[in-house]
């Protein structure tokens, strides 16, 4: 678009929209033509084929990267959640980001965005896969700090480039020790090589399955690297809801992927990963009660899902259900954003104590709240499982009630009580928004739901992962429950005494402040300060200090040619004596 | 060439050996249109030749400043099609030098004017010629001293060339010692207010290298009985460990204080912040890499127990100085400073994948030269321009740049990605090879090279968004866009960074038919492969027969879920 010069904000919006429905159109003929198959479809071009030694083990002879195309009925999926989000944005980008100063930039970005998720979704090898998540992360940070002019924007917008790169470098790391092991970055020459490879051992897989882990986990917001997604509320909402959605998206097929490397590495390294997506999913919806952000609590609630559904890729047999899930996750996810933007973008507040009678004023922005946190609320019932030890159950239901209740204190902060007047601001002025903003909302729900339907449909688990599986509707049921737990106690905080709500996000707001203040304290005092005056140290007074040192020196050694011949020849004559000694130890022939 | 005649001539017993013809054409399309004979002779000398063109017009009141600038440009122009032409026709499958030239020049001491080129060389050559064209191109605001300005600027790049084609040792140090002195001037000449401070640092520093090269040299070449200077001697010498060590430490030395590596990177900041632009680019696209390349060849290629025992004494080098970098980029309020802080880790980088020694580490690094140099001189490039445009130099006061130059804004943000290696950017290649090659060898020095690239990451997304993006100061000065000049020179530099990132193996139809270019990193290999050979570990013998039991079937593909998986079950 930028290259052929489309500028006006109708153009782009137009082109862009235009080039994701014929792709969508594709995707479904391609859909169409592989569903009654069995058999994955792939096509690769070779990208680099190098030859890097004459000899060694054959496998670190050559190294050949591809950019494949790998359809199976798993990886259509995850392409169908990354265009019906693409397209979501899109639309409501259309009324939405019709303030953006640079269409053509956004835009092209969000193209770039849905690309590159499309493009690790598909993708046959590891080296095409971290390809694709490294400019998928490289336009999801130019996407979000578009807003060149508004400092706040650009300001929370860079922790999107500095926070993950740890993630991605994590992941990096897990790939770089797999290829210096295995030799192979293909998936599929992969897993069969994984236990009888000499010289590589479960020590190696560990490792390397935790730092891919690491690197999904970072992506898709985990805890303690939640910062990138909670903190970049003050972008635009269309690059956060196609940020949020996409990456949940790249992330579960990153794992879904690497499953077999990852369960390999053994029963430890499994039960770490299931701990840190337990911890998130109970911790993180915990934080967004603390803090009266509306778009954060959004996100917040979101990344609990999101961790629910790649908790359950852990249990045995559920890959199908993770996937189906993750995708309904992603879409609940964008949906929210979105949701949430168009009531923000009304009550021209993010507070959720200046928010209220939504429901009333902007009935259809409320309506798609609702219908986004009903859906969060039912896909966390619908990703537990049956069959738990009490530890996980435990887990379970309260990662459940707590993402409920974040996600419907939104609902009822926003959609219920009342409007309070403010200072420049007059409620009866509130009007609703387009039906380009609302649609999309509506849309990806309806794509959620029948997910979440799906769910319980062993036809359909049959068909994603072609294995037999059972059904526990009542285990559902039973989650559905803590799910209600956490709703009506929203009701409670939030509707009914909404002072004790209050008083309650305030404790928690200054809990969370005091940790993170901590934490920065310790940080800058034991971390970050020390290094930064170190290499203060050294480029102020270390250098000069040595520069002079070695100036003083020479000078000294200079200051020798005047001594006088009688010293001066007794001197030389020594030192040649030495250097001659040392050249004859050296020389070849003495030590062999 | 005249001159290398004479020198012959006056030489008892000289003996004069006509070059290698440039190499049988093969049947790529669109490959091999010309061939050229003395080519490493023609991109060392012909800047020579223009400098002393260009030293001799007389130039009354600046009334051929203009003449002056094309005939420098074009000369620049000339050398990077013919430096195309050596890549174009480089046998990707030699196991030899091609372009080999080799002339006699001091028989009694075993020293010779002998030129050589493989893969790394041409490739290196390449952008080298690119860099000086863009060089040119950014010391288009020069107005002062014209004449002597570009007589030392092609001085300086005739030096450079001459130091990557050598294949004689003493030639080499002749080449990499000639270099230091037009660049101090031209810093001292033309720099910004603390450049005569500047220069006497980057001499010192640059003496200090060239005394432990020559340091280096003086051993090997006693040890190997004094017999030649030729690097080929040296490639085949059995030179003793403890040797091999000490030279090879004083090459560690001498390349510190060029690429720079920590503790000898105090000349960096000053000189790349000072530096007139073109200096700037050329000193941190070629220049600095002169010393990788000095690693390269004769460290690695030469002296491989010396390799060995080294590497993790590069490897910790290497950590410390990404970190290092990022962390001083951190607390800097200078903007030409953060370019200047931005371009030490590519070399890094570099030092890192040495340390590996492992056949994909030493081709990251190879190709961490060329995407090293293209990011590291845009980083200083744009910062310079940037620093012109706006009027000043402090991150204090410049904010808000963005919508009142966007092209700049966007270069510097590509400077930072590209510094950084993100994908698209020929860096990111460099980089995932580097780091591939690295964890089987040397773990910690990888990790702690990543926790600096972090923190590079980090220093970069904070001083952009200080930088460009917010709402402008209202103390600060008024900014303009880049001119044309300057965007020229910029996007060559980006064009080549997307060009090496997007298309490294070269453009192919179908994924089979190669176009006029093979791919660089193709070209590369033709290099590293040689250089790694001696590295690469023994082929583990072949296991016993297995008795014959029936084979499990395996998934082939990710489509199907794994089988029984040791999850804690949840």
């Amino acid at each position: 678009m930028i290259a052929v010069g489309v500028r006006s904000r109708r153009a782009v919006a137009n082109t862009t929209l235009g080039g994701l429905l014929v792709t969508a159109g594709g995707y479904a003929l391609c859909a169409w033509a592989l569903a009654p198959k069995t058999t994955p479809y792939e096509v690769a071009y070779d990208w680099l084929n190098l030859s890097l030694a004459y000899s060694g083990p054959s496998q670190f002879q050559t190294f050949i990267a591809q950019v494949g195309i790998h359809l199976s009925h798993p990886t259509l999926l995850l392409v169908g959640g990354c265009l019906a989000i693409g397209v979501a944005v899109a639309v409501w980008s259309r009324a939405g980001a019709r303030g953006e100063p640079a269409p053509a930039r956004y835009y092209g970005l969000m193209t770039l965005l849905v690309f590159a998720a499309i493009g690790a979704s598909v993708s046959t090898d590891l080296a095409e896969l971290y390809t694709f998540w490294g400019l998928a992360g490289v336009s999801t940070y130019l996407l979000l700090t578009h807003l060149f002019a508004d400092e706040r924007s650009t300001r929370a917008a860079r922790l999107a480039l500095a926070v993950p790169a740890v993630a991605d470098l994590a992941l990096l790391a897990g790939i770089a020790i797999l290829w210096s092991r295995y030799g192979v970055i293909r998936f599929d020459a992969l897993v069969p090589v994984l236990n009888n490879t000499p010289g590589a051992g479960p020590k190696a897989l560990t490792v390397a399955s935790l730092l891919v882990f690491a690197g999904a986990a970072g992506r898709a917001g985990l805890f303690p690297l939640q910062g990138w997604v909670t903190g970049v509320a003050e972008t635009p909402p269309g690059a956060q809801a196609a940020a949020q959605g996409l990456w949940t998206v790249i992330v579960i097929g990153l794992l879904y992927k690497m499953l077999p490397v990852l369960v390999s590495a053994g029963t430890l390294p499994v039960r770490a990963m299931a701990i840190t997506c337990a911890t998130s999913a109970v911790g993180v919806p915990l934080l967004g009660l603390a803090g009266r952000d509306a778009r954060r609590v959004a996100a917040c609630a979101g990344i609990g899902l999101t961790a629910l559904a790649l908790l359950a890729l852990f249990r045995p047999a559920s890959v199908a259900l993770a996937l189906t899930a993750a995708c309904a996750v992603a879409l609940v996810r964008s949906g929210l954003v979105l949701a949430t933007a168009g009531l923000v973008t009304g009550m021209r507040t993010a507070d959720l104590t200046e928010m209220g009678d939504g429901w009333n004023r902007m009935r259809s922005s409320a309506l798609g709240l609702l219908l986004s946190v009903v859906a969060l609320a039912g896909l966390a019932a619908g990703v537990g499982g049956g069959s738990l030890r009490p530890q996980w159950i435990a887990v379970y239901g309260a990662a459940i009630g707590l993402s409920a209740l974040a996600a419907f204190r939104l609902y009822f902060s926003a959609a219920h009580g009342v409007l309070p007047r403010r200072r420049g601001f007059d409620p009866n002025r509130v009007r609703q928004v387009p039906g380009s903003m609302s649609a999309p909302v509506l849309f990806c729900f309806v794509l959620a739901a029948a997910l979440a339907g799906a769910e319980f449909s062993a036809r359909w688990l049959n068909f994603i992962d072609g294995r037999p599986h059972s059904i526990e509707p009542f285990a559902a049921l039973a989650w559905l429950g803590a799910a209600a737990v956490g709703v009506l106690l929203a009701a409670v905080l939030y509707w009914r005494a909404p002072e004790l709500g209050t008083r309650l996000t305030g404790v928690a707001t200054t809990l969370w402040a005091g940790v993170l203040g901590l934490g920065a304290l310790l940080g800058g005092r034991f971390l970050a300060a020390p290094s930064i005056r170190l290499a203060e140290e050294m480029e102020d007074t270390g250098l000069l200090r040595g520069e002079s040192a070695v100036g003083d020196a020479i000078e000294r050694a200079a200051g020798l040619a005047r001594m006088p011949a009688r010293v001066l020849i007794p001197l030389l004559a020594g030192l040649a004596v030495v250097v001659a000694a040392l050249l004859a130890v050296f020389a070849p022939g003495v030590h062999s | 060439m005249r001159l290398a005649l004479f020198l012959v001539a006056v030489q008892p017993g000289p003996t004069l050996v006509s070059p290698t013809p440039s190499p049988t054409p093969v049947n790529t399309f669109a490959a091999n249109p010309f061939h050229v004979s003395f080519l490493l002779s023609t991109l060392i000398w012909l800047p020579v030749l223009a400098a002393l063109i260009i030293a001799a017009l007389p130039n009354p009141r600046g009334r051929n400043d203009r003449t002056i600038y094309l005939l420098a440009f074009w000369t620049n122009a000339s050398l990077a099609f013919l430096a195309l032409v050596a890549y174009n026709q480089a046998q990707l499958f030699s196991p030899s030098f091609q372009f080999e030239e080799l002339i006699r020049w001091v028989p009694w001491l075993g020293i010779s004017y002998h030129l050589g080129a493989d893969g790394i060389t041409i490739a290196m050559l390449l952008v080298g010629s690119l860099i000086g064209t863009v060089s040119v191109l950014a010391s288009a605001s020069i107005r002062e001293r014209v004449r002597e300005y570009f007589t030392l600027l092609l001085l300086l790049q005739a030096s450079i060339t001459g130091a990557l084609c050598a294949r004689d040792m003493f030639v080499f140090v002749l080449f990499w010692a000639a270099g230091l002195l037009p660049a101090a001037l031209l810093l001292a000449g033309w720099g910004g207010p603390r450049r005569h401070e500047a220069a006497i640092r980057f001499l010192a520093y640059g003496a200090v290298g060239t005394a432990a090269l020559l340091v280096a040299l003086l051993l090997v070449y006693a040890a190997t009985g004094g017999a030649s200077f030729d690097m080929n001697v040296l490639a085949n010498a059995a030179l003793t460990p403890r040797v091999q060590l000490i030279a090879g430490l004083a090459l560690v030395i001498a390349a510190a204080t060029r690429l720079p590596l920590v503790p000898f990177q105090g000349w960096v900041r000053d000189a790349l912040s000072e530096a007139p632009p073109g200096l700037a680019v050329m000193i941190a696209g070629i220049g600095m890499r002169l010393g990788g390349f000095m690693l390269l060849r004769l460290l690695i290629s030469g002296l491989h127990d010396g390799s060995r025992l080294l590497a993790p004494l590069l490897g910790a080098l290497a950590g410390i100085t990404i970190l290092y970098a990022a962390l001083a980029a951190f607390r800097n309020d200078d903007v030409r400073k953060f370019g200047a802080y931005l371009a030490i880790i590519p070399g890094g980088l570099f030092a890192l994948g040495l340390a590996g020694l492992t056949s994909i580490s030493l081709l990251g690094a190879a190709f961490g030269l060329i995407t090293g140099g293209l990011a590291a001189a845009l980083a200083v490039g744009v910062t310079a321009t940037i620093a012109e445009r706006a009027q000043s130099r402090s991150l204090s006061v410049l904010a808000g740049l963005a919508p009142r130059m966007p092209k700049l804004a966007w270069l510097l943000v590509l400077a930072g990605l590209a510094v950084i290696g993100v994908p698209g950017m020929a860096s990111f290649i460099s980089e995932v090879f580097t780091f591939l090659g690295v964890f089987y060898t040397q773990p910690a020095a990888a990790f702690l090279a990543g926790l600096g690239m972090a923190a590079a990451v980090a220093v970069v997304a904070f001083t952009v968004q200080r930088v460009l993006f917010g709402r402008p100061r209202p103390d600060s000065p008024g900014a303009s866009d880049a001119s044309l000049a300057e965007t020229w020179y910029l996007g060559l530099l980006v064009a080549a960074l997307l060009w090496f990132g997007i298309l490294p193996g070269g453009p192919k139809i179908g994924g089979q038919v190669t176009l006029f270019d093979e791919g660089i990193v193709n070209v590369l290999s033709n290099g590293s492969t040689d250089v790694a050979s001696p590295y690469v570990p023994p082929a583990p013998p072949a296991p016993p027969t297995p008795s014959p039991s029936p084979s499990p079937s395996t998934s082939a593909s990710p489509s199907a879920s794994p089988g029984p998986s040791p999850s804690p079950s949840p």
